[in-house]
């Protein structure tokens, strides 16, 4: 596959990828932003675990959900280099 | 916009565009790039026990996109890795309890201070001199650009090492090498982690390289795998202690994952030599910002 090809299915991917990150941090900031700083003041074991799971799930999570999204939707996915 | 766990109002887009310099920073270097974050947080406003807390959620998320692209791509020693996981928990052990008896000393600020600084330099100056020198072996005596090292003296005495149990790294290319010796290497990058107060990706990718022997965008990529878990960790002991702000490391995360990708998938661009060069300057960078920052307290002190 040659370097176009490459960078082109990476935009692609990064463009999907990107949509849900942004997607996910706008959400979180509408819904979790109030109860998470309520768990920070009322329970920080709690806060710390339910922080890191967020975490994780922006980075692993959607990943997933970007790969599946691609192959769904027929487009090339970069990792197929 | 607020953020009212760490107490700031930052831009959220400032807070994006720090996560993807960082995460760019990070994919290709096998970095989590603290030395850098920190002190952009810092400067925003962030309080600094935030910032350090802080810093380690987005690094978690961050490499987790990194390690993952980096392992599609065949650059992570998974083996390597947990091994090296033992030795470093260990050494951030040990090098915090080194911080504690400076502490006792008194000026402990100064003294790790200016210890991070010389072990930055040191660590920049020696990967220019031998990645320059790689390239030039490149040249001269026509030899595969991929994984030319400058000195490679050091990794041969270390694998002639024949302390039981021998393992192999067939990841890494390496046919057999002590346990014991991977396991050091993860204490000594873990104590001097844990006494300087950081990550240490800085100290493992090089340790990884030049000697244990491991090729670049494998020491890259292992590290950043090593790095979700030392990171991990970090964030659930800090956040326990009130120090993180899981959302401005959520919005940090938005770009670092982007960047985080494009780095990692950049590395397959280039060879060892270049990244080994194109890394030299960082540590400088990192020497600068704590040199600015050393400076700046004995200035404050004085006032």
């Amino acid at each position: 596959m040659n370097s176009k090809t490459i960078i082109r299915n990476l935009a692609l991917e990064l463009l999907v990828y990107g949509i849900l990150v942004t997607a996910y941090a706008l959400i979180a900031l509408r819904w979790v932003a109030q109860p998470l700083n309520q768990l920070f003041h009322d329970n920080l074991v709690i806060y710390a675990f339910v922080g890191l799971f967020l975490i994780v799930a922006q980075g692993a999570l959607l990943e997933r959900i970007t790969s599946f999204l691609l192959v769904r939707l027929g487009l090339p996915h970069s990792d197929t280099e | 916009m607020e953020f009212p766990i760490a107490g700031v109002v930052i831009n959220p887009l400032y807070l994006a565009a720090i996560g993807f310099v960082v995460g760019v920073l990070g994919g290709f270097f096998g970095v989590g790039g603290g030395f850098i974050a920190g002190p952009m947080m810092f400067l925003s406003g962030v309080p600094m026990n935030f910032v350090v807390g802080t810093d380690l959620a987005h690094m978690t998320g961050k490499s987790i996109v990194a390690a993952r692209r980096h392992r599609i791509l065949g650059h992570v020693d998974v083996k390597l890795g947990v091994l090296m996981i033992i030795g470093t928990i260990i050494g951030v052990e040990i090098g915090a309890q080194v911080v504690e008896a400076i502490k006792e000393i008194g000026k402990a600020d100064q003294i790790i201070g200016w210890a991070y600084v010389a072990i930055l330099v040191a660590i920049g100056s020696f990967t220019a001199i031998e990645s320059i020198r790689a390239i030039r072996m490149v040249h001269t005596q026509k030899i595969e650009a991929k994984e030319a090292i400058g000195f490679t003296g050091l990794t041969k005495r270390i694998q002639l090492i024949r302390l039981k149990p021998m393992i192999s790294l067939p990841a890494s290319g390496i046919a057999s090498i002590s346990l014991w010796v991977i396991i050091i290497s993860g204490l000594i990058s873990g104590t001097l982690a844990g006494f300087l107060g950081v990550g240490g990706g800085f100290i493992r990718m090089p340790l990884m390289v030049y000697v244990l022997g491991i090729p670049t965008h494998v020491a890259i990529g292992t590290d950043l795998f090593e790095i979700i878990f030392s990171a991990g960790f970090g964030t659930i002991t800090h956040a326990i202690k009130g120090n993180v702000d899981i959302m401005i490391a959520l919005i940090m995360q938005t770009g670092a994952a982007i960047g985080a990708q494009i780095g990692s998938v950049a590395t397959h661009h280039f060879s060892g030599p270049r990244i080994r060069l194109l890394f030299s300057g960082m540590p400088f960078i990192g020497a600068i910002l704590v040199i600015w920052r050393l400076l700046d307290n004995s200035a404050g002190a004085i006032h």
